[in-house]
């Protein structure tokens, strides 16, 4: 079992949801997938096992059983400390470690990037909800009883994997290099473009990342758009994540991977898929610039990264 | 090569746009942006029409609004080929109008013989007494256009226009669950307690979601649909 010591802010993802849109429930799930899945790889897991998934914060837990564990997606300083506290070790991402009957994982700073995952060798015991055991916060069902995990909660696992049967660890995976908010680094963002008369205003601009970010949305704080009075008087309309809305304010507002079914606002356009993990990990701070895309280009962005995507994962024992 | 002009055809008598949300998603919009029941019904045909070609053209799901239908994508749908597929498949028009008539089933709805939080209000400015308010509520019929902000929130249309009320200018922090209530045009339904600034003219006791699903609704965790007619019973 897991003894959950400091929550922050995490929750338990997976997948998702598929279908269920049209009846306001959204897809949600794993905000970086191509971390969870790595994590989850190396621990032998099948790549939509559900994870903790851990957004900037101090976090804490114990295990109360010997069990392996792999963390993947944001630079962290990850720290065991022994069951009595006197030795602690720190441990590598990017690779499984073990943590014996009462020791304890610490995620003890941030280096670069928002969001981590812990994958287990074994199925956390957590119920399937509609086909997913992702926590769905604005309808407070799936994950653990449809909320953020918090401190003294108990997780149980169900068919651990014996250590002998564990791949031997190999040389560590290398850690994405997120953009850092301190750097002052740029990071593109790629979108495909809705209202063209909002997309041209977007594109090429560089925007800011607030506070105001959730699994929901992510605020961001730059040049103001100018929006015409028939784009604002439209109905409401399906959103996914990713989707670009501009509030009355001017200001550009990106769903995230919890974003409602259904939205009002004007869209300038949409992040394209092989960018919305990165829109997991840049922090408080960070920096983008948009740059619009046409589909020609969409396309081919997406193949090379669904090439690149399963090299990455064929590198995985 | 596409930078956001959408692309127009004529479907089942309406002008409508293609757009596309990022490469995961294309949102089908009537160029006639209006809450009614004609939209409704339009967005219902081209839904109904996309059903039997959904899976082999990588369609996911089907999302209907008042005046638009999205279309989520497979994660590796071709999005080139897939717009072109569409502006065939609506071109050929009327084979497919044909085959998208079916007729919406229609769920009734107990109202709980207490009148909710802002009954009174509403009828006094309406200058009804509340039996009156809620009796004229249930007089008209309505249509779920959509479903959203929450799971199962059913978006109606159909409430007599001397009943539409302008959303309150705060917001109540917490809704009573299955509060049947109006915002400007549209009435809806809340499922679970939760902050909303629509005004609560009635409850039910019906449960409209439940995650582990409806039996009487074919295992389906909403008890109303996009496009179910909708009876109040008071």
């Amino acid at each position: 079992m897991l003894s959950i010591l400091k929550a922050g802010l995490s929750s338990i993802q997976d997948a998702g949801r598929v279908g269920y849109e049209a009846l306001g429930i959204g897809h949600g799930g794993f905000a970086d997938p191509d971390s969870a899945q790595v994590a989850n790889l190396l621990v032998g897991n099948s790549m939509e096992s559900p994870c903790i998934e851990i957004c900037e914060s101090r976090f804490e837990l114990r295990a109360t059983q010997a069990i392996q564990i792999a963390c993947f997606g944001a630079w962290v300083e990850l720290c065991v400390i022994s069951a009595d506290a006197q030795t602690q070790r720190i441990v590598p991402a990017g690779r499984a470690f073990s943590l014996s009957a009462g020791e304890s994982l610490h995620v003890q700073r941030w280096f670069a990037g928002r969001t981590f995952y812990l994958a287990f060798a074994a199925r956390l015991q957590v119920p399937q909800v509609l086909g997913s055991s992702s926590t769905d916060l604005a309808n407070q069902f799936g994950g653990l009883d449809g909320r953020m995990l918090k401190n003294g909660d108990a997780l149980a696992f169900e068919s651990i994997l014996p250590a002998s049967a564990n791949k031997p660890a190999s040389n560590a995976l290398p850690i994405p290099i997120w953009p850092s908010s301190s750097a002052r680094a740029i990071s593109p963002l790629r979108f495909l473009a809705c209202r063209a008369e909002l997309a041209t205003q977007l594109h090429q601009q560089s925007y800011q990342f607030t506070p105001q970010c959730s699994r929901a949305a992510l605020r961001l704080q730059g040049p103001a758009l100018q929006v015409n009075a028939a784009l604002s008087s439209a109905l409401s309309a399906g959103v996914i994540p990713g989707t670009l809305q501009v509030l009355p304010s001017g200001e550009p507002l990106v769903l995230g991977v919890d974003a409602q079914t259904l939205g009002g606002y004007p869209i300038a356009g949409c992040v394209i898929q092989a960018d919305l993990p990165l829109l997991a990990q840049l922090r408080v701070g960070a920096l983008v610039r948009f740059e619009c895309v046409d589909w020609v280009e969409a396309v081919r962005i997406h193949r090379e990264y669904a090439a690149r995507r399963n090299r990455q994962l064929s590198c995985i024992p | 090569m596409f930078t956001g002009e959408p692309i127009a055809f004529e479907f089942a008598g309406s002008s409508w746009l293609i757009y596309t949300l990022g490469d995961r998603a294309i949102r089908v919009e009537l160029v006639n942006q209006e809450m009614s029941l004609a939209s409704c019904g339009a967005v219902r045909k081209l839904s109904t029409a996309l059903q039997p070609v959904q899976t082999s053209l990588g369609i996911q799901a089907l999302v209907p609004a008042y005046a638009s239908l999205m279309l989520m994508l497979d994660r590796n749908a071709d999005l080139i080929s897939l717009v072109s597929k569409l502006s065939e498949l609506f071109a050929a028009g009327d084979s497919v109008n044909a085959a998208a008539k079916s007729v919406a089933p229609l769920v009734q709805l107990q109202l709980m013989p207490e009148p909710g939080l802002d009954a009174a209000l509403l009828a006094d400015a309406f200058g009804l007494s509340v039996p009156q308010l809620l009796q004229q509520f249930c007089a008209a019929q309505y249509q779920v256009a959509q479903i959203g902000f929450r799971a199962g929130f059913p978006y109606l249309i159909g409430l007599p226009p001397a009943l539409s009320f302008p959303r309150s200018s705060s917001v109540r922090a917490q809704v009573p669950a299955l509060s049947v209530a109006i915002g400007g045009p549209q009435a809806g339904i809340y499922p679970a307690a939760g902050p909303g600034g629509w005004h609560v003219i009635a409850q039910i006791a019906q449960p409209l979601f439940n995650p582990r699903g409806f039996a009487e609704r074919g295992g389906s965790p909403c008890w109303l649909a996009p496009g179910d007619r909708v009876a109040f019973l008071c």
